[in-house]
């Protein structure tokens, strides 16, 4: 039994989200600042009659804020009951990945491994597996 | 009971329709050894209920059903449609049975063939279907009776709908509201016609309707999480053998049932910790003097847009210096950073994980896990959690939460070129900027705004949230919203513009969102854009409105006392000899007078004037000045005099019914308007305050030395400012009240008007009726008392 990835690329760089914990992928719309907050939120947006917290994917892999408007792909996520568009350069495929390809991740730099603690060998690359939680619950992922 | 047997119902029903499924696969597959198994637990699970609940027909067709199973588990019976067929009768008889229970219809049916076929299965049959199917008969009337006690309560059927159905049809009802808002919109563009008008007006209504009865649905009162809470006190009380008396408040408050369910572990994790931590044992309260058994008060109430859960026990509270010393050594803080923390973020130290302040680790708590998931996990639902320590008598914890997926009524407000949610429960007024009755004033860097008689704290929303504002921001009419927030006082905040006025389905944001305290959730309006709701207690935090020291409560005891009253006090407004100008009431000031310097004098440690040769209090004057008459203000009380010095005399005035309350009400009576100007008004109560002009009071013969540096330097002046006159004078030895002797001035034994003072903090026994010289209420009593018995 494999398991489906999406591979969506992050500040330049390809990574594999588990397809378990993405429930769409979205084009980006309006979206609406939130003053005083987080640099990681970009701000919200709407899916249908969902209001979605948009995330600075940029932010946080390099610290630099990126535009909301300059992120055109969003891939939506469920994180412990809430729902957050996670803003993407930009989404390439849907692979699967056979378990054994999935290694616990060697030495990560200090801002992947604030995001990651898995990697996959795709097509003889290895790639890193993003963790929305770890990116959205850094105290949570932390503690546990 | 009644509920539990509601449940059962449920259960049961819900459980017969999986089982029935199982059976006929398991009919199919008989080999299926899981199949079985779970046939066999869930008629277990029947049967034990029906045990518990005291259902002796259900318990008797389940026991044989079961009995069946076990044995078909066990492999000594081959399952064949025949047994199948027979389990499903019965299962269909429990089915009928169950419904009985809820309708109250008897089923008058005997179940002793259903009993007697279903044990035939059994390889080895002995007597015991035979006691079985004869009991059953014999129990039946008495059974029949008591199904037809349930007859008297006919209640209304429920079904059990799972929570993520409920989410859709909420969701769904939503996406209604929106597109029923937006066809509102477009009809009122198009100026249909009449029919139109009617029919959506009909839509509307019933949309409304239905939107009011699935807000229900996800209501439950409150009573159901907190029902659990006394059970799990008691276990507690008997693990810890604490005797802990449990008051629940507010039952009737209605909260969310997600939210229910997300707060039951915070809930029991905090009465955990109250009982654990908080109550003391027995005999440590009977040291203190506390009542036994202790008591922890849990209330729950609505307050707006929020549900306040408060857990308040009476123990020992959070021994803070205890946890900053924990927090050292597990070196979170360093000691210097601990000792500048402000006692709300030592106290919320709590929340650190891995602290614990319990000296010993017991089978409950003290393991340091526990309030930072608390603390995360009422931060997950969009609650806040704060803490109210009173060190030796209690620890507070107050849940704010907010009512989730609720519809409520909202304006939207601009600021910068984003659009705001307000609740509009929160709203006061709302005014323009530019209204006769509303003016903006700056007080110590302080903007504050004043609406008709009134002020409160005053920012524009801008500035709160950082928005840039550069824009088009100089002539628009900008509009204030006076807003009374759930916990603070009431304030003013501007906004560019309020746009609209609607319904808002609020939904939590998501923690990022949230965390700084200043929304209250995330909306969706109408045009599809989402919005963020504002919290009015946050705005009301970040603006820092609850340091504000104008009284905004009071003003309107002040304004009704003056209306009944019908007299209006005048004030004088004057030029301090500090050169600031300030005002005190008129009926105090008996006249204006020019004193000589050579009137004013240093006496008995302070400033002094003597007029025909009475020594008078005067204030205002910091130092003796040298030259020049002193302008005074002659002010009585009525009984007694003091003067008070001006620089100038500059207008009488007539006090506002708005005193805003003063930060130091000892000297400030409070601020009041003269010409828009704010002025503080002087409070002629601390005058007055000790002054009792020293020729009229009891007199004091201080015996020894006229020398002596405490003598003159404390005791004198204290004496004098309580309303002695002092005397160092052998000659008033006779008449004086009282006699007081400083240590070493032994040998005036014997005077009953004798009073002696020593230096020591303790009595030795050489001066065991003394008094120590620097208790000032000891003192005082004494002298009282030595002046009464006198009389």
């Amino acid at each position: 039994m494999s398991d489906l990835y999406l591979i969506a690329v992050l500040a330049g760089v390809e990574v594999a989200i588990s397809s378990d914990c993405i429930e769409s992928v979205v084009t980006i719309g309006d979206v609406v600042a939130v003053p005083k907050c987080d640099a990681l939120v970009a701000g919200l947006m709407a899916l249908r009659s969902r209001v979605l917290t948009l995330i600075d994917c940029q932010y946080a892999i390099t610290g630099e804020s990126r535009c909301a408007s300059a992120y055109s792909h969003a891939v939506i996520v469920d994180v412990s009951g809430h729902s957050y568009a996670l803003a993407v350069d930009a989404v390439r495929d849907v692979v699967s990945v056979a378990p054994d390809a999935i290694r616990s991740a060697m030495r990560l730099d200090r801002r992947w491994s604030k995001l990651s603690n898995e990697t996959a060998e795709i097509d003889d690359r290895i790639l890193i597996i993003l963790s929305p939680e770890m990116l959205l619950m850094p105290a949570k992922a932390l503690a546990a | 009971m009644d509920d539990l047997r509601e449940e059962f119902i449920a259960e049961t029903r819900e459980t017969l329709q999986i089982l029935s499924q199982q059976l006929v696969l398991w009919e199919r597959t008989p080999s299926d050894h899981s199949l079985v198994d779970s046939v066999f637990r869930f008629v277990h699970t029947v049967k034990g209920s029906c045990g518990f609940l005291d259902l002796p027909r259900l318990l008797k067709l389940s026991h044989a059903a079961e009995e069946v199973l076990s044995a078909a588990r066990d492999g000594h019976v081959m399952p064949s449609p025949k047994l199948v067929t027979a389990v499903l009768r019965v299962i269909d008889r429990i089915a009928e049975l169950t419904d009985a229970l809820e309708s109250g219809v008897a089923v008058s049916d005997n179940d002793s063939d259903l009993i007697t076929e279903m044990l035939s299965f059994l390889p080895e049959a002995d007597e015991q279907p035979v006691i079985v199917g004869a009991t059953s008969i014999e129990e039946q009337a008495a059974l029949d009776v008591e199904f037809d006690d349930s007859i008297l309560r006919n209640r209304g059927r429920t079904v059990r709908v799972s929570l993520s159905l409920l989410d859709t049809l909420m969701n769904g009802i939503s996406d209604l509201v929106l597109a029923r808002n937006e066809v509102s919109r477009q009809l009122r563009r198009n100026d249909l016609s009449a029919e139109v008008d009617v029919a959506f007006t009909r839509l509307s209504s019933s949309v409304a309707e239905m939107r009011d009865a699935i807000g229900q649905m996800r209501l439950q009162s409150i009573d159901k999480l907190f029902s659990s809470l006394p059970r799990a006190l008691r276990d507690i009380c008997i693990e810890l053998d604490k005797s802990i008396d449990l008051m629940i408040e507010g039952n009737e408050v209605e909260i969310d049932r997600e939210m229910a369910e997300a707060m039951r572990d915070p809930l029991t994790h905090i009465l955990r910790n109250a009982a654990d931590h908080g109550i003391e044992s027995t005999s440590e309260r009977l040291l203190a003097g506390k009542p036994v058994p202790a008591r922890i008060k849990v209330i729950a109430r609505q307050s707006g847009n929020q549900i306040l859960v408060e857990i308040a026990d009476d123990g020992r509270g959070i021994d803070v210096e205890r946890l900053g010393s924990k927090a050292v050594e597990r070196k979170i803080y360093t000691q210097s950073q601990w000792a500048n923390l402000s006692e709300r973020a030592k106290l919320d130290t709590i929340f650190l994980p891995g602290l614990s302040t319990a000296k010993t680790v017991s089978a409950i708590s003290g393991r340091g896990v526990g309030m930072d998931v608390v603390r995360t996990n009422i931060h997950a639902i969009g609650g806040t959690i704060d803490l109210e320590n009173i060190e030796g008598s209690g620890l507070k914890v107050t849940l704010r939460l907010p009512l989730t997926l609720s519809i409520i009524a909202g304006i939207s407000v601009t600021a910068g070129n984003q659009t705001f949610g307000i609740a509009r429960s929160s709203i006061v007024e709302i005014l323009s900027v530019n209204n006769r009755n509303v003016t903006i004033e700056t007080v110590g860097g302080m903007a504050v705004a004043k609406v008709r008689d009134r002020r409160f704290a005053y920012a524009t929303l801008e500035s709160l949230l950082n928005i840039d504002n550069s824009g088009d921001q100089e002539e628009t009419m900008r509009t204030l919203v006076i807003m009374r927030p759930a916990v603070g006082e009431t304030f003013a905040l501007d906004v560019a513009a309020v746009v609209d006025n609607e319904e808002l389905v609020v939904k939590p944001g998501a923690p990022l969102v949230m965390t700084n305290g200043l929304f209250a959730g995330t909306t969706l309006p109408d045009n599809g854009r989402p919005m963020l709701l504002l919290d009015a207690s946050g705005l009301a935090e970040a603006m820092g409105a609850h340091e504000v020291v104008f009284g905004v409560t009071n003003d309107e005891n002040i304004a009704a006392q003056s209306v009944e009253t019908g007299q209006v006090d005048s004030a004088l407004l004057f030029e301090g000899t500090d050169g600031a100008t300030r005002a005190i009431r008129l009926s105090v000031v008996d006249r204006m007078e020019e004193l000589a310097i050579e009137q004013i004098h240093h006496t008995a440690g302070r400033l002094c004037v003597s007029v025909d040769e009475v020594i008078y209090d005067i204030h205002g004057l910091d130092t003796l000045r040298f030259a020049g008459p002193v302008k005074v203000l002659r002010l009585s009380d009525g009984h007694s005099v003091c003067y008070l010095a001006v620089n100038e005399v500059l207008d009488i005035f007539a006090i506002p019914t708005d005193i805003a309350r003063s930060a130091n009400p000892g000297v400030f009576e409070g601020i009041v308007h003269f010409n828009g100007v704010p002025v503080e008004l002087l409070s002629a109560f601390q005058f007055f305050d000790g002054n009792h002009n020293e020729h009229l009071g009891p007199v004091c013969f201080l015996d020894g030395s006229n020398e002596d540096a405490w003598t003159t330097r404390i005791l004198q002046p204290l004496l004098t400012a309580s309303g002695y006159r002092v005397t160092f004078d052998e000659a008033e030895r006779e008449h004086a009240a009282v006699i007081l002797s400083p240590m070493g001035a032994l040998g005036v034994e014997g005077e009953a008007k004798t009073i002696l003072l020593r230096d020591t903090v303790h009595p030795t026994e050489l001066n065991s009726a003394s008094i120590y010289r620097y208790d000032r209420v000891a003192l005082i009593d004494a002298i009282e008392a030595k002046i009464a018995g006198a009389r």
